[in-house]
């Protein structure tokens, strides 16, 4: 059954030229994720003494990155990384983190 | 023609051509013009397990669980530069800065190999190790950290690193620069001589001016560090100094080349440093040498003139050599520095990139971190930090982000820092090995 839906799948994805939006829209909002997760720890579970980004709101990810961005809340160095993204690219990082079991 | 000169002349080939042209000239289909495929059996190799190859097995396997993974390291543990000055100021031991594979295997299913690549064969895509096994690869990723090019300083060869240790590459080289810093009589002099840039971790000789400080102060407080570089500036100079000046007044003396501070030559026997102006005798050298890409890449046509790997800064493939990625140090990887930060973010980025070509997909756009740490003392961080974008197809510092730790700041934010700077190892290390 398994090989089954694999072929199944493969005919499908063959037979598209481009690939689907959804998939591309994920890749490119890890490849912005992906950077939070060096200081963050994987998935946000940082094991030391920097926060953790686990179990919060996307709405209070995206306020918190905004107060650093036009540094209107002071921390030691997330104001100078928050000026590095557009206000999309930091509601998408905030959507994708806050989805993280 | 021998088998070597075939090979060879095939390089060149390559070189001249791609490897579209030699595939196609010998009746071959060009596989990585074929449409989307599935990545079920593909299979990547890794070689070099630092935070560029562990992160990049790590992430290709939590990407895509289709993908094969093949990680080669020659060590069977990874032992971390980043942090290693803290060994000299005695916060930590070698021990805390040690890291096992074993999660990658057990959690991720990555094949890790403990042994050394004898050749790479870019035409038949496959590596050869020691034992005699070969492995066939769809991708090979290249992370090869730094070689030292010996003889730069004059005298200045392996034999020479074990009375003057470079310690830069953690492990025996940093217990002997440790040991000898214990051995010394206070009142001594230790040099530290960086080599010109290019060089593996920027900060590091700056921050190891500060974390031997820190053990002087206490042990052997008429002791004296002066730094001979080959360099007019450095990373976060202006941070570095006035930490110095509130930890160490007077102890440290930076010689910059337009003093002469530059060390052209070396003499193990007496213990001196000569410079283009003047000659130093001191008690304890830290010898720092110039630096290439790794031997690996340097041997296998994946190096320019240079002596590091030029790349397409999409993808990290390699622009002399298709289906091989470089990451990290060994990479000209536009501004971002050759730190460990650098080599984690180009590793995900890397292996986003394969994951879509290995289905005929066009990577995604990427976006680069990097964060440097460096202590002054152990109560007293400093921080780099920006974020990259790629930019007429070089990676640049997104405008406005970044920078270095505010010059006035008080007392708590520098303690803060350092303590960022522990959970900043914490936490790119669970990232990498965990």
């Amino acid at each position: 059954m398994k090989t089954i839906i694999q072929l199944f799948l493969l005919a499908v994805s063959t037979s598209c030229i481009f690939p689907s939006y959804a998939e591309t829209n994920t890749k490119q909002i890890e490849a912005l994720v992906f950077n939070c997760y060096t200081c963050h720890g994987t998935d946000g579970k940082s094991p030391g003494e920097i926060p953790k980004l686990t179990g919060l709101s996307s709405k209070k990810i995206e306020e918190k990155l905004h107060l650093f961005r036009l540094d209107q809340s002071q921390a030691t160095i997330m104001n100078r990384i928050a000026k590095g993204y557009t206000k999309e690219e930091i509601k998408a990082i905030a959507d994708y983190l806050a989805s993280l079991k | 023609m021998t088998d070597k000169n075939i090979q060879k002349t095939r390089r060149k080939f390559i070189k001249k051509f791609g490897a579209a042209g030699v595939l196609s000239l010998i009746g071959l289909p060009i596989v990585y013009k074929m449409s989307k495929r599935n990545n079920i059996h593909s299979h990547v190799v890794i070689i070099g397990a630092g935070f560029g190859g562990a992160t990049c097995a790590k992430y290709l396997r939590k990407l895509d669980q289709g993908i094969k993974v093949t990680l080669i390291d020659t060590n069977p543990i990874y032992l971390s530069c980043p942090f290693s000055n803290t060994v000299l100021a005695g916060i930590h031991e070698l021990n805390d800065l040690t890291f096992s594979y074993d999660a990658l295997q057990d959690k991720y299913d990555i094949n890790f190999i403990h042994d050394t690549i004898t050749t790479i064969d870019h035409d038949k895509n496959n590596v050869r190790l020691s034992d005699g096994t070969t492995l066939n690869y769809d991708r090979l990723v290249v992370s090869p950290g730094v070689a030292f090019t010996w003889n730069s300083p004059e005298g200045y060869d392996e034999v020479a690193s074990q009375i003057m240790p470079h310690a830069w590459k953690a492990g025996a080289q940093t217990r002997l620069l440790k040991d000898q810093l214990n051995a010394m009589e206070d009142g001594g002099v230790v040099a530290i001589a960086p080599p010109p840039k290019p060089f593996r971790c920027p900060p590091g000789p700056y921050e190891r001016a500060g974390m031997i400080a820190s053990y002087l102060k206490t042990h052997k407080p008429k002791s004296k560090i002066l730094i001979l570089d080959s360099n007019e500036k450095f990373s976060k100079q202006a941070l570095f100094m006035q930490g110095w000046e509130a930890r160490y007044p007077g102890m440290i003396e930076w010689i910059p080349v337009t003093e002469g501070g530059s060390v052209q030559r070396v003499d193990t026997k007496n213990m001196t440093l000569f410079t283009d102006l003047d000659e130093h005798k001191v008690d304890v050298a830290n010898v720092i040498p110039a630096q290439t890409a790794g031997k690996i890449v340097l041997e296998n046509d994946l190096t320019n003139a240079s002596g590091w790997c030029p790349i397409n800064q999409k993808t990290f493939e390699s622009s002399l050599i298709r289906n091989v990625h470089i990451l990290g140090d060994a990479a000209l990887a536009g501004s971002m520095p050759k730190s460990a930060s650098a080599a984690n973010s180009q590793a995900k980025i890397c292996a986003l990139a394969i994951t879509a070509l290995l289905q005929g997909d066009e990577a995604t756009n990427p976006s680069f971190h990097n964060t440097c740490y460096s202590l002054v003392d152990a109560d007293y961080g400093i921080s780099v930090s920006a974020i990259y974008e790629l930019k007429e197809k070089k990676i640049q510092k997104v405008k406005g982000s970044g920078g270095v730790s505010p010059l006035e700041v008080s007392d708590n934010f520098r303690a803060d820092e350092a303590k960022y700077a522990q959970g900043w190892f914490d936490s790119i290390t669970m990232d990498t090995f965990g």
